[in-house]
């Protein structure tokens, strides 16, 4: 029964993982775009969320306040980054704000090794359900399901957000014409807070929707070496944020879930493909780099003022 | 990586091994330089950071060739067996390339790449083939690499994952953006100040019993500080202090003694609480 859809299986897993990948790259989208600043430090300040639930839960606090909590922090670390380093920096200098942004990185990810190097944590209560369901005579993952379904729910309502309220129509303004917009009256600084603490959190639920995934693999245990992984959630969300051109929100949520499809179908192929995925996903990412995604989808004034 | 594999799993000496290595890289260079070439600033980081995370965790994933997660052990050639005479032979390879390199700026190809550098449309405009130059500079560069990387395998005389870890997460990678960033980086001496002032911090913190994440933690707030206030480095420090002693002595070595006596201080103090 359970071998005999693998194809509906290994989709379900690919499309939760993209689910993960696109929540990362529209965190990643909305701070280029408002600010300029491409974050190579989006996993480690996702990653502050993911210790602060690990040690709460692990504390006792109840599961569902450690999650707020935890979720609570990330915007805090994304906005004291913004207000304290990356405000400081001209936006024109884009190799300063990668280098510094992988600084921030290591010293988020490092005061998360710290915790993990004080407190040993054995027992991962886990938050999201487990257990199976079935869906045309397949039995899939409950986490995967919920994965998908918390994620497809909360873009939605960030889109919406993004879209249809005043504060969103403000940052897209920000977006296409920072001069123009704070000529008009929109507090600059204000907008690239909001779009520094939205990404973060965007970032945070992304990593917790992760961790799941994998704690679950060693019963709950959680060291400093399974952190690791969450830095190369990046690339694919890197990925999944240029099929959107860096720009585009909603491509940038379906290139996520194009990405972990991609990643996980390639599990199915024979022997030596099935190991090639990393290899797979860094051509695409070429090709999209190539292809100059960011064409597609802005003004020819955004791109100068973006690339200004 | 390919020394790794030619020795140890085909038993090829060493020096055999060595320009294996540095020509393995061509092909991966001209593959990752095509298209960087056409690419810009963060555009060209994003596929340098994922080229290099894509081949790291391919390489690992072809058990039987190299070993796995578990890696494989390496062994010096003859006369280089112990640490004192490894370095001898690190330091002279090392002098010979920054001979090199340094040749290299002068000659015709280097200066196509100078020109290209301060402008690409007027290097253009001369004759210069803007696309060729920069391929070859991705080429040099490459080989550089795997001759580094082949002598770190014997540094290490294990060759595992991590010590090839990804740039984002791994320490490593960004130390070495760190000490020439901190060192100064427009000038050649910096990185050398750089690795130096990090190595004593990196002795100081030794003993602490989760170094890693305080050096981490300490590493990093000096790269963000040093771009943030003195983008120029410890060669900029020296300078405006050198300056400063030099306007108003009393002051300026008043001050040089301060920033010493407190740095020292300050280690001194984490040593002995640690």
């Amino acid at each position: 029964m359970i071998a005999a859809h693998p194809v509906i299986q290994v989709t379900a897993f690919g499309l939760s993982s993209g689910a993960t990948f696109g929540l990362l790259a529209l965190g990643l989208v909305l701070i280029y775009r408002t600010t300029g600043a491409m974050n190579f430090s989006h996993w480690a300040i996702g990653l502050l969320a993911v210790i602060a639930y690990l040690y709460l839960a692990n504390e006792g606090v109840p599961v569902v306040l450690a999650m707020l909590l935890a979720l609570a922090l990330s915007p805090i670390a994304g906005i004291a980054a913004y207000r304290l380093v990356f405000r400081k920096i001209p936006r024109a200098n884009q190799v300063v704000t990668i280098l510094i942004t992988i600084g921030i990185a290591q010293l988020y990810a490092s005061l998360a090794a710290m915790v993990l190097g004080f407190k040993q944590f054995t027992r991962l209560p886990p938050w999201l359900p487990q257990g199976k369901v079935s869906f045309v005579g397949t039995q899939l993952n409950t986490t995967d399901v919920v994965t998908i379904a918390l994620a497809v729910g909360i873009a939605a309502g960030f889109l919406a957000w993004f879209r249809f309220t005043r504060t969103g129509r403000a940052l897209r303004a920000v977006a296409q014409n920072r001069e123009a917009a704070m000529l008009a009256g929109i507090d600059d600084v204000r907008s690239s807070t909001i779009a520094w603490g939205i990404g973060s959190a965007l970032a945070a639920l992304a990593l917790l929707l992760v961790l799941p995934h994998v704690a679950g693999k060693q019963g709950g245990l959680i060291t400093t070496f399974d952190i690791t992984p969450f830095g190369t959630l990046l690339i694919p969300a890197f990925g999944a944020a240029l099929v959107g051109g860096l720009v585009n929100l909603p491509m940038a949520l379906a290139g996520g879930f194009a990405f972990g499809l991609v990643r996980e179908l390639l599990v199915l192929a024979p022997k030596p493909w099935s190991d090639l995925r990393a290899v797979a996903a860094a051509l695409l990412i070429l090709l999209l780099l190539v292809l100059r995604t960011e064409r597609f989808f802005v003004t020819a004034q955004e791109r100068e003022a973006l690339e200004a | 990586m390919v020394t790794g594999v030619a020795m140890a799993s085909w038993g090829w000496p060493f020096w055999l091994a060595l320009p294996l290595a540095a020509a393995a890289t061509i092909p991966v260079s001209i593959i990752v330089g095509v298209t960087a070439v056409r690419l810009k600033g963060l555009y060209l980081a994003i596929a340098t950071l994922t080229f290099a995370d894509a081949l790291g965790e391919t390489f690992f994933k072809y058990g039987r060739v190299t070993g796995g997660q578990s890696g494989w052990i390496v062994h010096r050639p003859s006369p280089f067996r112990s640490d004192a005479s490894y370095y001898v032979l690190l330091l002279a390879v090392a002098m010979a390339l920054v001979w090199m390199v340094t040749g290299l700026r002068s000659s015709r190809v280097g200066r196509a790449m100078l020109a290209v550098r301060t402008n690409e449309r007027e290097a253009q405009a001369l004759g210069i083939n803007v696309y060729k130059t920069k391929l070859t500079a991705f080429l040099i560069s490459g080989v550089l690499g795997g001759i580094g990387g082949a002598f770190l395998a014997l540094l290490l005389t294990s060759v595992t994952r991590s010590a090839f870890q990804s740039p984002l997460v791994e320490a490593t990678s960004i130390l070495l953006v760190t000490v020439v960033v901190v060192g100064g980086i427009d000038r050649a001496l910096g990185a050398f100040l750089g690795a130096v002032a990090l190595v004593v911090q990196q002795q100081v913190f030794q003993g602490a019993r989760f170094f890693f994440a305080y050096f981490g933690i300490y590493s990093a707030a000096l790269l963000v500080l040093f771009l943030l206030y003195r983008p120029g480095g410890l060669m900029q420090v020296a300078r405006l202090q050198w300056r400063l002693i030099r306007a108003r002595p009393r002051v300026g070595i008043a001050a040089a003694a301060a920033i010493i006596g407190l740095n020292v201080g300050l280690a001194w103090l984490f040593v002995r609480l640690s």
